[in-house]
């Protein structure tokens, strides 16, 4: 018997390449919207910018 | 507001053919990877490359390898874990919330599809040399195809992330 049905991997194969497709469409065409809000990136523990912060511009 | 679509569009634009030499990098390594991962279907099976590839799948359950066949979704997994993990883990400081919440999307799809198949495989590989009945093998296929597409995504949306 196994854990999960077959149909239940297809359909949250489904969600997963629509919200893939969605999500990377809207951080390129606005990438002001994939704010960083990690503590310590605004403390300069690591990086001061997201990596990909022009992205496009 | 048409202004806004406008700029989206653009930066879309830009955004591509900016990393579009990365993309197709990632595509062509994954394509590969993939690739190797059928060597063991087809030469074991005995079969040659057919068209349309749903054919050939049915003709290698028909001769009891599909085990094989549904290995090459495995390898598309671990592919797909071993970046996403990359990106969450050491790059999870500097990534924007939109991009932390498409890798935990993916993710999620892999824990999924581990959970299906790490049990199901095993079953797949007790029954080899004989074919799997005709409703598990179409949705096993099904299961094949989202798998290659979750994991082209996946490969693309961290391509344009880099």
């Amino acid at each position: 018997m196994d854990l999960i049905s077959p149909q239940v991997v297809v359909w949250a194969g489904w969600v997963s390449i629509v919200v893939l497709a969605i999500g990377v469409f809207v951080r390129a065409a606005w990438p002001m919207l994939d704010r960083n809000g990690s503590r310590s990136v605004k403390r300069g523990h690591h990086v001061r910018h997201t990596e990909h912060a022009p992205f496009g511009d | 507001m048409g202004q806004i679509l406008f700029n989206g569009l653009r930066n879309v634009w830009t955004t591509v053919t900016d990393r579009f030499g990365r993309v197709v990098a990632r595509f062509i390594i994954w394509c590969i990877g993939v690739a190797v991962a059928f060597f063991p279907a087809i030469d074991s099976a005995d079969v040659g490359i057919e068209w349309p590839p749903a054919r050939m799948a049915a003709e290698i359950n028909e001769r009891g390898y599909f085990c094989n066949l549904f290995f090459v979704s495995v390898v598309v997994a671990i592919l797909a874990i071993s970046n996403l993990l990359d990106i969450i883990i050491r790059r999870v400081h500097t990534l924007g919330w939109i991009t932390k919440a498409l890798a935990i999307t993916g993710m999620g799809y892999q824990i999924i599809y581990i959970l299906y198949a790490v049990n199901h495989f095993g079953r797949l590989a007790h029954s080899r040399g004989q074919a799997i009945p005709a409703d598990l093998f179409s949705w096993d296929l099904n299961v094949i195809w989202i798998s290659l597409a979750v994991g082209i995504s996946i490969e693309i949306m961290i391509a344009l992330t880099e």
